[in-house]
């Protein structure tokens, strides 16, 4: 009887394990488009970056030797990438935290019962669906030091004195880059938001009213929470475009005055590219790396835990 | 009657006569060794193919038109299909390092003011053959040619045409303001003394544009500074005549123009100029070109250079020039069609210096007599006919090296005189240039 008992358990343990086998094997297959596609897509232009990075390559020289870290060590002691590392961590976190606070504002705005609502939304979103091109060039423009239409218009309102050169000045050209970054980017944060807060379910807003919950207390503790995992994707897109953003300071101010709003992305296009050694812009490029890690980790590690709350 | 054959006119020629005339022919194409496309014929293995070529969206667009019909032309002629890409001279350093890295695209490619032959030759079709050809018809080459083409003796590239940056000044403010003919750069800095206070600042832009590049670059050559030796291997800017320059240049900035200049790309002293605010400018003559027509009185008034040449300084004139040269890619599939084209358009100077409207100075020598295609029939820019004598090129004394156009792309001398002009102590800017500079030279050498 034992035996028997014994016999039908192994018989059940094997077809269990061949089920549990045959399960995985079918459900890593279907994984595998998905890893084949990140390896390609991901996966090989960074480890081409990284292998740039450790050689002496350059445009004109296929053939590079491994230098180890010898670009590494050669751009931390220019002085010009230690200021454009700043530069662009400053730019992110400054230009990350108006959109935040505008892209709320204006998400707030858009989910209101308005008249027109669709149309509004639909301009709203104008400046992040502009092609960059067209809109930093109407920028430079506007802030052009001799037919600047924001001086003249600002200076015959008496909002300021002189003729600020915008992209001339180390004072205010970072803040003229990061104004048109944001300008550009808040359309999405608003968007982000905007959906989740369409999602939260009203009658908790309504109960926590009833509960006297003033509206900063509601959007604190009812708002927030429910809609983090679309705020840290949302976030998550915004510091990766923002750190590898080129095109803004390259049409802007080419990373001048004085490299003031030089950033790594130009910084390794102008090294890489315009001057030919690849290698080092390569190591430029890869900087970003290490910082967006952490960065990444945070935030996808904050999404993980409030999804299995 | 059948002895006798006609000859291109018509005419009959005798027997002996056509026989002594063919056989002159074919000796003297065979002593000469010509391929046949050298003696105007296309060879026979480049029919039915194609060339695509890449160049520059021209500031004269007239001339990118008239381009693509020569090469269409040659093409038809030829029986070759040609293709012209132009593309923003800022994208040209970033596509040819493409198409280098992908081994495809196109046959000829042109670098615009960051010449980069030494980088990329090992890459580039030697055209001595094609080059030494055109020295010999043309007069020879102006020196810089050889700074912006040549790499260890062998040239990789066909010096298309530079594109010169004269001073153009307000004859009629000179004239209000009692100011005399300026020679020197001294009296320019005068000019502009007189002309900030009264709102015709001059300029010449401190930022990151190529023309801060290659202005500044003609003011402190003036002044005696040089680049590197005449290898270009060992950097040379630090230097008395360097500090000098710095303070000149300072001067005339705080003196003479405005702030705006840190923040000007290469078309705001075209703007400055055209509006009627400069009293002077040091850029290409696209900058007066383009008010010809729509303001004439203003166009009238805008004289070309200093004595037709550039302003002296302690050590002279100098004007740097942006270059501009064709080359092929060993890559490419089709470099009998691409020879046969270059040399072809590099011999057609006429064409080019007509078509661009002056804008496009030769490297021929042959092509600087006077008076000039295009140049020599109007009075406005006649007076650039002494440019060769003038003309050079980023790196001086040395040739156009990678680590001087690096020193050029990532605009060293531009910031460090801005650090000055803002009230860095000279030294601690100069020092920071030096730090760049040799840092990039240091990483060419190792």
């Amino acid at each position: 009887m034992a035996d028997a008992e014994l016999a039908v358990g192994r018989r059940v343990g094997v077809r269990h394990r061949a089920f549990t086998r045959e399960r995985l094997v079918f459900g890593y297959s279907l994984l595998v488009p998905a890893i084949l596609y990140m390896a390609l897509l991901v996966g090989v232009p960074f480890f081409f970056s990284l292998y740039l990075a450790l050689s002496d390559a350059s445009v004109g020289n296929q053939v590079a030797q491994y230098v180890g870290l010898r670009n590494f060590i050669a751009i931390f002691q220019d002085s010009t990438v230690r200021l454009a590392l700043r530069n662009t961590i400053v730019f992110t976190v400054i230009a990350g935290i108006f959109k935040i606070v505008l892209g709320t504002l204006m998400a707030f705005l858009l989910v209101q019962e308005i008249p027109g609502k669709k149309f509004i939304r639909s301009l709203v979103v104008l400046p992040w669906t502009l092609p960059v091109a067209i809109s930093a060039l109407a920028w430079k423009w506007m802030f052009d030091p001799q037919f600047s239409a924001i001086n003249y218009v600002a200076t015959r309102l008496h909002l300021i004195h002189g003729w600020p050169n915008w992209l001339g000045e180390p004072g205010l050209a970072p803040a003229a880059v990061i104004a048109v970054n944001v300008w550009r980017g808040f359309p999405f944060a608003a968007i982000v938001l905007m959906a989740g807060m369409s999602a939260v379910p009203p009658e908790l807003l309504d109960a926590a009213k009833v509960d006297g919950a003033t509206f900063f207390l509601r959007y604190q503790h009812i708002v927030i929470p429910l809609i983090a995992p679309i705020l840290f994707v949302g976030l998550l897109f915004d510091t990766v475009f923002t750190l590898s953003d080129i095109s803004i300071v390259y049409l802007l101010t080419m990373g001048g005055p004085e490299n003031f709003t030089e950033i790594l992305p130009t910084r390794a296009f102008e090294i890489g590219i315009q001057a030919g050694a690849l290698g080092r812009g390569a190591a430029i490029a890869l900087v970003l790396f290490p910082i967006l890690v952490p960065v990444v980790y945070f935030l996808l590690r904050n999404l993980r835990r409030r999804e299995a709350l | 009657m059948a002895q006798q054959a006609k000859d291109g006119c018509g005419r009959r020629l005798t027997r002996r006569q056509f026989l002594t005339a063919a056989g002159a022919g074919a000796a003297g194409a065979a002593a000469l060794k010509l391929a046949p496309w050298e003696a105007g014929a296309a060879p026979a293995q480049i029919r039915g193919t194609s060339l695509r070529i890449l160049t520059w969206s021209h500031f004269v667009p007239a001339y990118d038109t008239a381009f693509d019909k020569y090469a269409a032309d040659w093409g038809q002629k030829n029986g070759v299909t040609v293709r012209v890409d132009h593309i923003p001279i800022d994208q040209l350093p970033a596509r040819i390092a493409s198409e280098l890295a992908a081994g495809a695209g196109h046959d000829i490619f042109q670098m615009n003011g960051q010449i980069q032959t030494t980088l990329y030759y090992k890459n580039m079709v030697d055209v001595s053959d094609i080059c030494d050809r055109l020295g010999k018809q043309g007069g020879g080459w102006i020196p810089m040619a050889k700074n912006v083409a040549v790499v260890g003796g062998h040239w990789y590239a066909l010096p298309e045409f530079y594109i010169p940056q004269p001073v153009l000044w307000r004859t009629d403010l000179f004239k209000e303001y009692g100011l005399k003919v300026p020679s020197t750069w001294d009296d320019l800095r005068a000019a502009a003394k007189v002309g900030k206070p009264k709102s015709h600042a001059a300029g010449m832009a401190i930022s990151h544009c190529n023309d801060a590049n290659h202005n500044w670059r003609a003011v402190f050559y003036a002044f005696g500074v040089k680049e590197a030796d005449p290898t270009g291997k060992e950097p040379a800017w630090d230097s008395k005549e360097l500090r000098e320059a710095m303070r000149w240049s300072k001067a005339l900035w705080s003196e003479g123009m405005t702030s705006e200049v840190f923040s000007w790309d290469n078309v705001s002293d075209n703007r400055s100029l055209d509006s009627g605010v400069a009293i002077w400018i040091h850029d290409a003559i696209s900058a007066i070109r383009s008010i010809q027509d729509s303001n004439p009185t203003l166009y009238n008034n805008v004289n070309i250079a200093i004595d037709g040449l550039e302003p002296r300084g302690p050590a002279g004139r100098f004007a740097v020039v942006d270059p501009t040269i064709l080359g092929i890619w060993k890559f490419s599939k089709n470099q009998a069609a691409a020879k046969a084209f270059l040399e072809e358009y590099g011999g057609d100077v006429k064409f080019s210096l007509v078509e661009s409207k002056g804008y496009n100075m030769p490297y021929l020598k042959k092509w600087y007599t006077k008076p000039m295609p295009s140049l020599g029939d109007d009075p406005k820019v006649k007076l650039l006919q002494d440019w060769d004598k003038v003309a050079y090129v980023f790196g001086y004394p040395g040739p156009a090296t990678a680590a001087a156009s690096e020193v050029l792309s990532t605009f060293v001398l531009p910031d460090m005189l801005a650090r000055y002009c803002r009230g860095e102590d000279l030294e601690s800017a100069i020092k920071w240039g030096m730090g760049q500079i040799k840092s990039i030279y240091a990483k060419y050498k190792s």
